[in-house]
């Protein structure tokens, strides 16, 4: 790993000045009445940030606004001084930067003669500048208004422009803030072609956004800022569930009250013909899924054919973050909206052991239910005999399948539902499981 | 000025937003040194190298009260503290005026000013104080320059980029960024004759209109016959509207230029240098077409002190550069500053010698008046080509004096506060 960006314990702090003036007129006033008193206080932009950033990388930054995303974009550019730590940036290396919009430009000037001075600035020469102008130009669209006075632009013109000149200045390290709040759809699709192209040509990338599509798009990894501390720094799904945690704090995740009620039911319902195989294949779902990587902090939706031991496995590992509930309770279907949303929902012998039409609705349910990133486990019955599947061809030619027992109806069928709730179903093949049952793994579609 | 960080990040963060002080005595010898030179060049200025052997013994008799009241003038305002609380310079300023005001007084009392000169206290507590703040500016940059170094050593691949801003950078970042400097000036060019008709050609219509104006109130209003007058009038006169319009442009030319400071890092310094170079191309264009022309109306034979022409333009231009730094940067903190200039040019323009010749001026306000910040500067261009021939040593120093201290002050005033810019205007 190549570092090319280095934040070693950075900390910002801005003193906000109310009231601020060096008048002596204000300064007399103060002396009367504290309502034109200066005070001054101490705001940390940035607290104590540590991270590197290696080439090639695009990482997002997210958070909320003011919670010093901004800030480290212009510390990197070296716009601000920390106030304490170190920021380092690979030598020799071109930062261009679209930051704040518009900013840089001189708006008595033609777009032209702003180029030439955009370009100055960041260090080439005027036949350096001559020779990408051109590209410039054809890049942002502006043909007929490059010669007009800055000043006539619109919002939109603007980002063209400076994206324009930002991506043809070859830089090193890319630094953008908020670039797709304005301009087009078919300008942002150009934009992301670049940045796609760029991280080709392994050029590193800081973005900011609010987006979580953008920054899906785009980045590799995202940091989160919360109140200028570094709340999470990884994959992009993490970093965008922590990010609605931060947004929408505990309200988001509400202990359900009927869901808690269901968990205390002791689970006994289940089909007279997996009694004896349920407790091993409860126990074989628990493994495999910790395997896969459980955390306690996981919030586990929870329903199928557990045994009642299992189920207090799992309800001690996970504690509060646990919720367990009957397939055939209509809760489940229709999880109130503010339930918050699950890193793991577990469906245990319930795919294909129930009508299609309860494990549609299930899936729809769950997978409205599931984080960014999360994940849905379901136990899948490989049926041997094809033959079996019952196939039924009504007479305008559709295919089918009877609903009754003993409901096998394709995995096919199941990837189609996923599909179109927006989900994207996988199998792990498993030999080792005791009732010849494998796994499902259906995550929402990135 | 320390600033210690207590609440928001783990453990307590010191800052020093001024680097760090030399030695008290270090200071003290350094300011005494000094003292007793500019002191003695102060005599030397006065009288001139003939007369000086007479007022010599009544130097060195008072220099011990002088350079000691000063000293100690300087250590009653805290100057020498290891961290004095308020602004660092303007207490040295203070201290060594004080001083050499006590020590003005004590001599009256004492002594009389038998065989002593008080004009030479004047000129010893300015030259003091561009010597006592050089040095310390010189002190803050080796200091800066030093510590960036270390941190550069120890980080390997990476660095810090407001670490390679030093005023050996700054100077070499003229020529890295001639292509901005270049731009900027176009700008300023453009902007200022934008949608005007004759565009360009104002900036020689106005020194013409100025020779025409000039000749008719000289010759025909106030009846003074020499024709030559208004020759000599314009060498003061396009030096000076350089010298001013450069300045009165710099307390703006960082704080109007918000949005280059806010989009890449770029050495701040080039922004005042690009106003000062913007006013020198025109200074240089006006003096192109009008010294050959009017040296050719007047009839003004050709003197070989003119050679040194290059010379004094790198003065002029190394001082105005230095006091441009110093005005964009104290404007940043202070907007005071650009009516301050405002007033200050006004009252300048007649303690220059443009109007009237500096060796008319009664002898003893004579040095005052070649130690007003533009005196030496005009002086010069109007002996190498009104009087035509070789300038005195006492000129050279005072105008090199002005241009080494205007740029190392100012070079290490901007140095000092630029990372605080962004945040300021």
């Amino acid at each position: 790993m190549h570092t090319v960006i280095e934040a070693q314990g950075v900390s910002k702090q801005f003193l906000l000045r109310h009231n601020a003036s060096v008048e002596l007129k204000v300064r007399f006033l103060g002396l009367l009445s504290p309502k034109y008193r200066e005070s001054i206080e101490e705001f940390w932009a940035l607290k104590n940030v540590s991270l590197q950033i290696a080439r090639g990388q695009a990482v997002g930054l997210i958070g909320r606004n003011g919670s010093g995303k901004s800030t480290l974009l212009k510390l990197i550019a070296a716009i601000h001084r920390p106030t304490s730590g170190r920021l380092l940036v690979a030598k020799h290396s071109r930062i261009s930067s679209m930051i704040e919009l518009g900013v840089g430009f001189h708006p008595e000037l033609t777009g032209r003669e702003n180029v030439f001075l955009n370009a100055a600035i960041h260090g080439l020469t005027g036949e350096e500048t001559e020779a990408i102008y051109r590209d410039i130009v054809s890049y942002s669209g502006l043909e007929h208004f490059i010669d007009v006075p800055i000043k006539n632009f619109s919002s939109g013109m603007y980002m063209r422009l400076g994206f324009a000149i930002a991506a043809m200045l070859a830089p090193d390290i890319l630094l953008l803030d908020e670039i797709f709040a304005v301009g087009d759809a078919d300008f942002q699709l150009r934009c992301l072609d670049t940045i796609k192209r760029f991280l080709d040509q392994g050029k590193t990338i800081v973005f900011v956004s609010h987006s979580p599509d953008a920054v899906r798009m785009i980045c590799g990894r995202a940091c989160v800022l919360d109140h200028g501390e570094l709340a999470f720094d990884g994959d992009v799904e993490n970093a965008l569930y922590t990010y609605s945690r931060i947004l929408y704090g505990e309200r988001a995740i509400p202990r359900p009250p009927e869901m808690s009620a269901v968990a205390s039911i002791p689970i006994t319902e289940s089909a007279p013909e997996l009694d004896a195989k349920s407790e091993e294949s409860a126990a074989w779902l628990f493994d495999r899924v910790a395997q896969e990587g459980l955390r306690p902090s996981d919030r586990v939706l929870h329903f199928g054919n557990s045994s009642v031991a299992t189920t207090e496995r799992w309800r001690s590992f996970l504690q509060e973050n646990h919720f367990a509930g009957l397939v055939n309770d209509a809760s489940l279907f229709s999880l109130p909206a503010d339930t918050g949303l699950f890193d793991v929902a577990i469906a245990d012998s319930v795919f294909p052991f129930r009508p299609f039409n309860t494990v549609a609705r299930c899936i729809a349910s769950v997978v409205r239910k599931l984080a960014p990133n999360g994940r849905f486990y379901a136990t899948w019955f490989e049926n041997p005999d094809a033959a079996n599947f019952d196939p039924i061809v009504q007479p305008n030619g559709v295919t089918s399948f009877s609903d009754s027992e003993p409901y096998h109806y394709p995995l096919a069928l199941i990837a189609n539902v996923c599909d179109a709730v927006g989900a994207m179903v996988e199998r792990v093949p498993s030999t080792g499981h005791p009732g010849g049952e494998s796994l499902l793994v259906i995550s929402p579609r990135r | 000025m320390s600033v210690v960080v207590r609440d928001g990040v783990a453990g307590a963060v010191s800052i020093d937003v001024v680097p760090a002080r030399p030695s008290w005595l270090l200071g003290v010898f350094l300011d005494a040194l000094l003292g007793v030179s500019a002191y003695i060049v102060s005599y030397w200025l006065r009288f001139g190298s003939e007369r000086l052997a007479a007022f010599l013994p009544g130097a060195w008799s008072t220099v011990p009260l002088v350079v000691g009241a000063q000293i100690l003038a300087l250590g009653a305002l805290r100057a020498y503290a290891p961290k004095p609380k308020a602004t660092w310079l303007s207490r040295v300023v203070a201290g060594i005026v004080l001083g050499t005001a006590a020590s003005a007084l004590l001599v009256r009392i004492a002594v009389g000013f038998q065989g002593i000169s008080r004009m030479a206290f004047l000129a010893d507590a300015l030259l003091l104080s561009i010597a006592a703040i050089g040095w310390r500016g010189v002190w803050v940059l080796r200091t800066r320059a030093r510590a960036r170094a270390l941190s550069r050593a120890s980080v390997g691949d990476l660095v810090d980029r407001a670490d390679e801003m030093t005023l050996g950078v700054v100077l070499l970042s003229i020529y890295r960024y001639r292509t901005l400097i270049k731009t900027l000036v176009l700008k300023d060019l453009k902007l200022k004759y934008r949608g005007s008709v004759f565009g360009f050609l104002w900036s020689l219509a106005n020194p013409l209109l100025m020779i025409v104006v000039y000749t008719l109130a000289f010759t025909f209003i106030l009846g003074i016959r020499s024709e030559m007058f208004v020759f000599y009038l314009m060498l003061g006169q396009l030096a000076w509207t350089f010298f001013a319009s450069s300045t009165m442009m710099s307390t703006a030319s960082i704080v109007d230029n918000t949005g280059l400071l806010r989009t890449v890092q770029f050495p701040r310094a080039i922004l005042p240098i690009a106003t000062v170079l913007f006013n020198f191309a025109q200074y240089l264009l006006t003096i192109a077409v009008f010294l050959p022309i009017m040296i050719a109306w007047y009839g003004i034979p050709l003197a070989e002190p003119m050679i040194l022409f290059p010379a004094v333009l790198v003065l002029h231009v190394a001082f105005t550069i230095g006091t441009a730094l110093l005005f964009a940067t104290t404007t940043v903190f202070f907007r005071d500053v650009r009516h301050l200039v405002e007033v200050a040019l006004a009252v300048l323009f007649w303690t220059t010698p443009i109007v009237y010749e500096l060796d008319r001026v009664p002898e003893r306000l004579r040095l005052l008046i070649l130690l007003s910040p533009m005196s030496p500067f005009v002086v010069l261009y109007q002996k190498l080509f009104f009087f035509r021939e070789w300038p005195d040593a006492t000129v050279w120093l005072v105008a090199g004096t002005y241009a080494v201290g205007a740029f190392v002050i100012g070079g290490a005033l901007l140095l000092a506060f630029e990372d605080r810019f962004t945040e300021q205007v």
